[in-house]
C-alpha cells in the first residue's frame, strides 16, 4: 500500500468512525413524570397509526430501535410521539388503577423497550401536535428537570424538491424528495397513494405519507414499520404541568441537557466533610437533529 | 447580419419557449355542496406516476400549480385523508380545473414490516397469527399449537400457561358458549389477525374494576376481509383400507378378532360462518367413518352461567372393550354425524341473544381383549381373560337459549338448557376365569351378552342479576333443573363346557328409574371499603333424588328377604342453607382472601321398600384461604381449604344393584358417609411476551378421611362390593411444571413439562386392609423448528414411570410400569402449493410381553389449487393391527389388547362454496 492509498484509507475510516460516533442521545436519565401520566386525557381519536423505527440497527427487531415512534392521524389533529413511552404510560395508568392509594406510580422505564430504555432523548419524550398550520411541542425533560415545557410555532412543512427516484416501503411505491431544514439536508421517501402529508417528528408537507426519512449522513433515520387501523386515543398530559415556553428556550434547554446532563440538572458533589460542593460537569458529545 | 440576428433570435425564442413553457393549473377543491375540504393537488406527466408538482388548497379551497414539462397530457390528482384520491387527465396547457369531490374515508391495508410475534399490553397478550402460521396450517387450532404459552390438549381444551381458559371469544363475542372446538377446528387460520389472551378477565362489565378474577380468556381478532361476509367451506373425501368388508351398513358383532373399520371410507363436511358486528353464526355438518371423532368439537369446555348440576343416580354400566391409550383415530370404528347451529344476535347496545343447538349421531364398534390378574389374598389370585366386541348407538340432542344484558351498571342473564339422549350399547363377550393358589379352581368359560338402554333427559333454567349500588354490588342467582334416566341393563351369561357348548344359562336384568330435581338460589352483597371487600351471601339449595331399581336373576349372598335385597325405591333429599362470608384485601399486586361459609345441611332418606325414614342435620364449616402476589411478569399463589361432605346417593341404597355383569354392589350402612378433606397448594408462574417465555410450577397436597370403605369379595369372576363402616384415609402429593419459550431463530418454539405424584390409600379385600401406594413421574419435551424455509419439524416426546405397591403384598408385586411416546412430524413445503407431511410415532411399554414398541407412520400430501385444496392421507403405514397396554395397580395387573384400524388411504377435496 503506497502512502497515497494509506492516507485515503485513513481519512475514509476516520470519517466513517466519526459519523457513527456522533451522538444522537445523551446520557441523561429518563424522567419519572410520576403523577402526570395518570391524569392524561384523550383529546381526539385516531383511526390510523403509523409506527416508525428510529435509529434501528435491525428494522425487524424493535429491541434494536432507539425508539419506536407513532404518528396518529386524528379527526382534528395529528400527533407524533413515542409508542414505547405510550405503552409504558398505559402500564403506569393501569398500575395506578390497581393501587389507588399509592402516593406515586413507578418510573415508566420499568416498562420501556428499545435499545436504551432508561435514557432520555427529546425525540422520544416530546409530543408533537399539528393542527392546521400550528405545531405544538410538549417536551418532557430528563430527570432532574421535572418541569416540562410546551410551545407553539407556525408549521407549513418543509420546502421540498421532488425527484424522480422511486422505491418501495411496506408495499407502497414511494417517490424521493429532498429538503434542507434547520441546518441539515434530508432525503425523504413518500407514498403518493397515502394522502397524508405528514411524517415522523416535525416532517411533512409532501403529497403523501413519508415512509422513510434520513439526513444525508444517515445520522437520524426514521422508517415506517407498520400501518395500523383502529381506534387510538390521542392523549394529552395535563396542561398545567407544562410550562409555557418558546421554541428557542426549549431547544436550548434540550441542548444543554444533552451536552452536559449533570451540570444542567444541577447535580452537585458532596465534599468529604459532608457539605455540598461544586456542580458536577460531565460534557457529552451531541449532534442534534435540529442544528438551529 | 440582420438576417442572421433575426434567425438567431427566432431560434432562441423557439428554444426558450419550448423549455421554459410554464403550465399553470389552478382551481378549487370542494365537496358536492361547495364546501371547502382539506386537500392537496398533485400533477404528473400522464402514464408516469411521477409527481412533478403539488400544492395545498388554502382556506377557500383554492390551489395553484406551476409546472414545466414537455409532456402532452397531465394527470392531476386531488387528494386528502377524507376524500381519497380524485384523478383528472388534462392536456398540458394552462387552465382552470375545479374538483367537486365526494367525502370518502381512504381504505388502507394494514401492513407491518415485522410486527412483534407477541405483544403485551396490560392484561392482554396478543399473538400475531401470521408469525406462527406455517404453510400446512389450515385452521386456527393448528396455529394455536405452535404458540408458546398456549397448550391444546387431545380433547381440544386450551390452557394458557397451565391455566384452563374460561372464555373463548370471536371478535369479543361468545358465540359458542364453551364449545370452542368448533372455532379452533373450523375458522381458517388465514382469516385471523391476532389471538389475544386476556388475563384477569372479568366478562361482566358491571364488575370490571370492582372484582378481580384469575380467569384467562382467548379472543380471536379477525382480519377485516373475514368480517361481515358469509363463508361456506365444504370438504368431501373417500378412501379404502387394507382389509375390511365392502359394506355400507354397520357390521354385525362378532366374537372374533375382526378388523376395525369398513370399506368404503368416506368423510364430508359443510361449514358456514358469518361474523359481523351485531350478528354471528356458525352452522355445520360433519360426518365420517374414518375414525375421526368429530363429536369432540361439541364438547363444552366451560359453562357460561352457574346452572345447577344434574346427575340422576345410575351406577350401572356395561363392560366395554378398554381403550389402548392411543390416539382415537387408530382405534375408532365409527359412523359419525354431527350437526350444529350457533347464532348470536345483538339486540341493543348492551344486549344479545344466543342460541346453540347440537345433534350427534354415532354408531361405534369396539373390539378388544383384556387379561386381568386380580389380587384375592396373599396367596391366591384370580386370572380372567375376556374378549369383547361392542356396538354403541348414540343420539344426543342439546340446545340452549340465552339472553344477556351486560352493561356498565348492571348484568342480567337467563339461560334455558335442554339435553336429551337415546343411547344404547350391545356387547358380546367370552370370559374365562381361574383361581390360583392353594384352593385353585378353574371356573371355565362363559359367553356373555349385554344390552344397555340408557336414555337421559335434562332441562334447566338459570337467571342471574347483578346490580351496582354505589360502591357496592348486589348479586342474585336462581337456577332450577330436572333430569331423568329410565335405564335397563340386560345380561345373559352362558356357561360353556370344554367343548364350548352351553350347559347352563343365566339372565340378569337391572331396571333403574332415576330422577333428580335440583334448585339453587343465592344472593350476595359486596361491601367495599378502600382495599377491603366484605362479601356476605345466603345460599339455599334443595336437591331431590328419586331412585327405583329392580334386579332380576341375582341371588343375594345373605339370608335376608331376597326381594328386599334386589329392589330399591327411595327418595334421598338434601337441603342446604349457607351463610356465605368472604373477606378480601387487595393492594398493589397483593390479594388475600379468606372465606368461611357456614352450611346448615339436612338430608332425608325415605326408603319405601324397607319402610325406613331417616333425617340428619349437620352444621358444616368450610374455611378457605388464598393469597397471591403479582410483580411484573411474575405471579405466586398459596391456598388452603377444608371441607366436609356428608352422605351421597351412592351410599344410601340397601338393595343390590348390578354395576355390570361382574359386579354387584350395595352401599347402605347405618352411619352416613362422611368425608373430610384438607387441601393446600402453591404455585409460581412467569410469563413474558417480550421474551416469549412462559413457566408455571404447581404443588398440591390433600388429605382425605372417609368413615366408610368399600370392601371387595369374589365369587368366581364376579365381585361383590359392600360399603363397610370402617374409617380410611388417603394422602396425595403432586408437583407439576410447564415451560415454553418461543425464539425468532428458525421460528422455534420449545416446550417442556414434568410431573411427580405420590398417593397413599387403603383397599379392603376379603376383609383384609391393604395399604396401597402409587408413585408417578412424568417428563416430556417437544417443540417446533423450521431449519430451512421449506422444512419444518414438530417433535413431542413423553416418558412416564409408574410404581404401585402394597406394604404387605410382597416384593414380587412391586413393579414399575415405564411407558413412553415419541412423535416426530416433518413438513416439507415442496412448492408454495404443495406440502408433504410425514410423521412417525413410537409407543413403548415395558410390561408388554412382546412388541414393546408399537410404531406408527402416516403421510399426508396437500396441494393447493386456485379454487380448492386437495389432500391425500396414507395412515398406519406399518399396518399395525393390534396394540397391547399393561396397567398395574399395585395389586392387580390389567392387560388390554385393542384392534387397530389397518393401513388406509383417504383422499379429500376442500373448496369454498361462498
Amino acid at each position: 500500500m503506497n502512502m497515497k492509498n494509506f492516507i485515503f484509507t485513513f481519512i475514509f475510516v476516520s470519517v466513517c468512525i466519526s459519523t457513527n460516533a456522533q451522538w444522537k442521545q445523551s446520557d441523561a436519565d429518563a424522567s419519572g413524570m410520576h403523577n402526570t401520566v395518570v391524569r392524561r386525557k384523550a383529546i381526539d381519536t385516531a383511526n390510523l397509526r403509523i409506527k416508525y423505527a428510529w435509529g434501528a440497527t435491525d428494522i425487524t427487531q424493535d429491541s434494536t430501535y432507539l425508539d419506536c415512534g407513532q404518528l396518529l392521524i386524528g379527526q382534528r389533529m395529528t400527533k407524533y410521539s413515542s409508542w414505547f413511552v405510550e405503552v409504558a404510560d398505559s402500564e403506569r395508568v393501569q398500575w395506578a388503577k390497581m393501587n389507588p392509594h399509592a402516593q406515586s406510580v413507578p418510573n415508566g422505564t420499568w416498562w420501556m423497550r428499545g435499545k436504551k430504555p432508561g435514557i432520555w432523548s427529546e425525540y422520544q419524550y416530546s409530543n408533537i401536535f399539528i393542527h392546521g398550520d400550528t405545531l405544538n411541542e410538549w417536551a418532557v425533560m430528563p430527570m432532574g428537570q421535572e418541569w416540562p415545557q410546551r410551545y407553539e410555532e407556525k408549521w407549513r412543512g418543509q420546502e421540498w424538491t421532488l425527484q424522480e427516484d422511486t422505491a418501495s416501503f411496506l408495499g407502497h411505491q414511494c417517490q424521493k424528495a429532498i429538503c434542507r431544514w434547520r441546518g441539515r439536508d434530508y432525503i425523504a421517501w413518500f407514498a403518493p397513494d397515502i394522502p397524508i402529508s405528514r411524517g415522523p417528528w416535525k416532517f411533512g408537507g409532501l403529497p403523501g405519507l413519508i415512509m422513510k426519512i434520513h439526513d444525508v449522513d444517515s445520522l437520524y433515520v426514521f422508517e415506517a414499520v407498520s400501518i395500523e387501523k383502529g381506534n387510538f386515543p390521542i392523549w394529552q398530559y395535563p396542561k398545567e404541568e407544562f410550562m409555557k415556553s418558546t421554541r428557542q428556550k426549549t431547544w436550548k434547554l434540550q441542548q444543554a441537557f444533552n451536552l452536559n446532563y449533570p451540570k444542567t440538572a444541577g447535580r452537585r458533589r458532596f465534599n468529604e466533610d459532608g457539605t455540598i460542593g461544586d456542580l458536577i460537569s460531565k460534557p457529552h458529545e451531541y449532534a442534534p437533529l435540529e442544528l438551529e | 447580419m440582420k438576417t442572421k440576428l433575426i434567425a438567431l433570435t427566432l431560434i432562441l425564442t423557439a428554444t426558450c419557449g419550448r423549455t421554459d413553457a410554464q403550465t399553470v393549473i389552478e382551481g378549487t377543491v370542494t365537496d358536492s355542496l361547495g364546501k371547502v375540504v382539506d386537500a392537496y393537488v398533485t400533477v404528473s406527466p400522464k402514464g408516469t406516476g411521477n409527481i412533478i408538482g403539488f400544492a395545498d388548497t388554502d382556506a377557500n379551497g383554492y390551489y395553484k400549480l406551476e409546472i414545466k414539462t414537455t409532456a402532452d397530457s397531465l394527470t392531476v390528482t386531488a387528494s386528502g385523508l377524507t376524500i381519497g384520491n380524485h384523478v383528472k387527465f388534462v392536456a398540458n396547457r394552462s387552465q382552470r380545473l375545479d374538483f367537486k369531490v365526494k367525502q370518502q374515508v381512504i381504505e388502507l391495508k394494514e401492513v407491518s414490516i415485522k410486527a412483534d410475534k407477541i405483544r403485551q399490553h396490560g392484561d392482554t397478550i396478543s399473538y400475531l397469527v401470521g408469525a406462527y402460521q406455517q404453510q400446512g396450517d389450515r385452521v386456527i387450532g393448528d396455529v394455536l399449537k405452535r404458540m408458546p404459552g398456549i397448550e391444546v390438549s387431545e380433547s381440544g381444551a386450551i390452557k394458557f400457561n397451565g391455566k384452563a381458559i374460561r372464555k373463548f371469544y370471536v371478535e369479543d363475542m361468545d358465540l359458542l358458549q364453551g364449545r370452542y372446538g368448533l372455532a379452533t377446528n373450523n375458522i381458517n387460520a388465514s382469516d385471523v389477525a391476532t389471538v389475544q389472551v386476556l388475563e384477569h378477565h372479568q366478562p361482566i362489565k358491571a364488575l370490571q374494576d370492582r372484582t378481580l378474577t384469575d380467569d384467562v380468556a382467548i379472543n380471536l381478532k379477525l382480519k377485516d376481509a373475514a368480517k361481515g361476509t358469509v363463508a361456506v367451506n365444504t370438504m368431501l373425501g373417500g378412501g379404502w383400507q387394507q382389509s375390511g368388508p365392502w359394506r355400507l351398513d354397520s357390521r354385525p358383532l362378532s366374537d372374533g378378532q375382526t378388523v376395525i373399520g369398513s370399506n368404503p371410507l368416506w368423510t364430508a363436511e359443510v361449514v358456514g360462518m358469518y361474523f359481523a358486528k351485531r350478528r354471528q353464526n356458525m352452522t355445520l355438518y360433519k360426518g365420517n367413518n374414518t375414525g375421526d371423532d368429530v363429536s369432540k368439537e361439541l364438547t363444552s369446555h366451560y359453562s357460561n352461567i352457574n346452572s345447577v348440576s344434574l346427575y340422576p343416580f345410575c351406577p350401572t354400566n356395561v363392560m366395554l372393550p378398554s381403550g389402548a391409550g392411543l390416539p382415537q383415530k387408530r382405534i375408532f370404528d365409527n359412523h359419525s354425524h354431527i350437526v350444529t347451529m350457533n347464532h348470536l344476535e345483538k339486540v341493543g347496545k348492551d344486549s344479545e341473544i344466543t342460541m346453540n343447538i347440537a345433534y350427534h349421531n354415532d354408531d361405534i364398534r369396539r373390539e378388544g381383549m383384556s387379561e386381568s390378574d386380580h389380587f384375592i389374598s396373599d396367596d391366591s389370585r384370580l386370572m380372567t381373560t375376556e374378549t369383547l366386541t361392542s356396538r354403541t348407538h348414540l343420539n344426543n340432542l342439546s340446545g340452549n337459549l340465552r339472553y344477556m344484558w351486560n352493561a356498565k351498571d348492571g348484568f342480567l342473564a337467563n339461560v334455558i338448557k335442554f339435553d336429551g339422549s337415546w343411547n344404547s350399547d350391545r356387547v358380546e363377550g367370552l370370559l374365562t376365569s381361574q383361581l390360583t393358589g392353594p384352593q385353585s379352581k378353574n371356573y371355565g368359560s362363559e359367553r356373555t351378552h349385554q344390552h344397555f338402554d340408557r336414555p337421559t333427559l335434562a332441562v334447566s333454567n338459570t337467571t342471574n342479576l347483578i346490580k351496582n349500588v354505589g360502591k357496592h354490588t348486589l348479586d342474585l342467582h336462581f337456577s332450577i333443573g330436572y333430569a331423568q334416566r329410565p335405564n335397563t341393563l340386560t345380561v345373559g351369561v352362558d356357561s360353556l363346557n370344554a367343548e364350548q357348548e352351553i350347559f347352563n344359562s343365566h339372565d340378569y336384568q337391572q331396571d333403574i328409574e332415576s330422577r333428580h330435581i335440583n334448585t339453587n338460589f343465592h344472593t350476595n352483597y359486596d361491601f367495599r371499603f378502600g382495599d377491603f371487600t366484605l362479601a356476605y351471601g345466603v345460599i339455599a339449595n334443595a336437591s331431590f333424588h328419586g331412585i327405583e331399581t329392580d334386579l332380576d336373576g341375582f341371588t343375594p349372598p345373605t339370608d335376608e328377604s331376597a326381594s328386599s335385597q334386589i329392589r330399591n325405591d327411595l327418595w334421598y333429599n338434601t337441603y342446604e342453607l349457607t351463610l356465605g362470608q368472604h373477606y378480601k384485601w387487595e393492594h398493589g399486586g397483593w390479594r388475600i382472601s379468606l372465606g368461611c361459609p357456614l352450611n346448615l345441611y339436612t338430608q332425608t332418606l325415605d326408603d319405601r321398600i324397607r319402610d325406613d325414614k331417616h333425617s340428619y342435620t349437620h352444621l358444616l364449616v368450610s374455611p378457605n384461604f388464598s393469597t397471591s402476589y403479582e410483580w411484573r411478569d411474575w405471579s405466586g399463589n398459596i391456598n388452603a381449604s377444608y371441607y366436609k361432605n356428608v352422605g351421597d346417593p351412592g351410599g344410601i341404597y340397601s338393595g343390590y344393584i348390578m354395576n355390570n355383569y361382574r359386579a354387584f354392589q350395595r352401599s347402605y350402612v347405618e352411619q352416613l358417609s362422611e368425608t373430610d378433606r384438607v387441601g393446600a397448594g402453591a404455585s409460581i408462574g412467569y410469563r413474558s411476551a417480550l421474551n416469549a417465555m412462559f413457566f408455571r410450577l404447581n404443588a398440591n397436597y390433600s388429605h382425605t378421611r372417609d368413615n366408610q370403605i368399600y370392601g371387595y369379595s369374589y365369587d368366581g369372576a364376579t365381585s361383590v362390593v359392600q360399603a363397610v363402616d370402617q374409617a380410611t384415609t388417603s394422602d396425595s402429593y403432586n408437583l407439576n411444571l410447564d415451560f415454553s419459550k418461543g425464539f425468532d431463530w428458525l421460528q422455534t418454539t420449545v416446550r417442556a413439562f414434568g410431573g411427580y405424584g405420590h398417593s397413599h390409600s387403603e383397599q379392603l379385600i376379603a376383609g383384609n386392609l391393604y395399604p396401597f401406594n402409587s408413585r408417578t413421574v412424568s417428563l416430556g419435551a417437544g417443540g417446533t423448528i423450521t431449519p430451512l424455509p421449506w422444512l419444518n419439524f414438530v417433535l413431542s416426546s413423553g416418558y412416564s414411570w409408574n410404581s404401585s405397591w402394597t406394604d404387605s403384598g410382597g416384593s414380587d408385586l412391586a413393579r414399575t410400569v415405564r411407558s413412553a411416546t415419541q412423535r416426530l412430524s416433518m413438513n416439507v413445503y415442496v412448492t408454495k402449493q404443495m406440502t408433504l407431511a410425514v410423521s412417525v410415532e413410537d409407543n413403548y411399554s415395558n410390561l408388554t410381553a412382546t412388541d414393546r414398541h408399537a410404531w406408527f407412520g402416516d403421510i399426508k400430501a396437500k396441494y393447493k389449487l386456485k379454487h380448492c385444496d386437495l389432500e391425500l392421507q396414507l395412515n398406519n403405514l406399518f399396518d399395525q393391527r393390534t396394540y397391547t397396554r399393561v396397567n398395574y395397580s399395585g395389586l392387580d395387573i390389567y392387560t388390554n389388547t385393542t384392534q387397530l384400524r389397518p393401513r388406509n388411504i383417504l383422499a379429500t377435496v376442500r373448496f369454498k362454496l361462498l
